[in-house]
């Protein structure tokens, strides 16, 4: 999937993901796509960027609703003694990498809408690795047709922020929306190809 | 300064939002280590039985709530 980005897109990943770690989230979603574009701005066109909120604004509204269920989890554990890290080791010698990115995904692919609303049924504490949010598989497949139309042989972050906004119930949207900003509104922009 | 740190702790301890979020972190916790020792469990081939033995609960409940799990993982 990522194969086909370009090196501004891939840029753009890198950070969604480096954002869903710092907040203790193990996957990936449409939130943390919106924050890195927002972040990293100046790979957009200037029409386009004047329309995004500002990263910290995303940031906040995804803390409001989503939260930092992870780490929040691990301090409250701490105070009943039990230390999350060490469980996470014990539960990995015991089962393998590989259960523990089963039981991840089975989270992550949860009943939507809205799912990562109950955070906690969904981000699994023992996995550390993040997966990707089905979400996210299906703006990626939408931002590359949106390249092909525009005859970009990848995606580039213009693509991957159509991908997003053209997903009416990504939560990045709603996001959007409690920003003030009409996803709608970025989409048309956008789908007329002017980058 | 350590002391001081030691009394904070003792503080939030005694927070019910720390407290009531522990409980609910630990409920996850187990509902995962749960999930992970049932799969191994039947892996192993261990029956449903032996399972709800083990687990101290009925042979219905486990596998009203396992088999459909990983029955709907299959399908």
């Amino acid at each position: 999937m990522f194969d086909r980005c370009d090196d501004a897109a891939l840029q753009v990943v890198h950070s969604a993901i480096d954002s869903a770690r710092g907040l203790g989230h193990n996957y990936l979603g449409t939130e943390h796509l919106l924050f890195a574009l927002a972040e990293h701005r100046d790979l957009l066109s200037a029409e386009v960027a004047s329309m995004l909120p500002t990263a910290t604004a995303v940031r906040s509204a995804m803390v409001s609703v989503v939260g930092e269920p992870v780490r929040r989890d691990a301090e409250a554990l701490r105070t009943v003694g039990i230390d999350l890290e060490e469980v996470r080791s014990a539960v990995r010698r015991t089962f393998g990498e590989e259960a523990i990115a089963r039981l991840a995904r089975r989270r992550s692919h949860q009943a939507w809408p809205p799912w990562r609303q109950r955070s906690r049924r969904c981000t699994s504490l023992l996995a550390q690795n993040i997966t990707m949010a089905p979400r996210v598989k299906q703006a990626f497949e939408i931002a590359s047709r949106h390249a092909e139309r525009r005859a970009q042989p990848r995606i580039d972050p213009i693509s991957l922020l159509f991908g997003i906004v053209d997903l009416e119930d990504a939560l990045a949207n709603r996001l959007l929306r409690e920003n003030g900003v009409d996803p709608d509104h970025i989409r048309t922009i956008v789908s007329g190809g002017r980058s | 300064m350590q002391e001081l740190d030691h009394l904070n702790e003792a503080v939030d301890s005694r927070n019910p939002a720390m407290g009531l979020a522990a409980v609910a972190a630990l409920r996850g916790l187990v509902e995962e280590l749960e999930e992970l020792q049932v799969d191994n469990a039947r892996a192993m081939g261990w029956s449903w039985q032996q399972i709800a033995e083990s687990l101290g609960v009925t042979r219905q409940s486990v596998h009203k709530k396992h088999h459909v799990r990983r029955g709907r993982r299959r399908r």
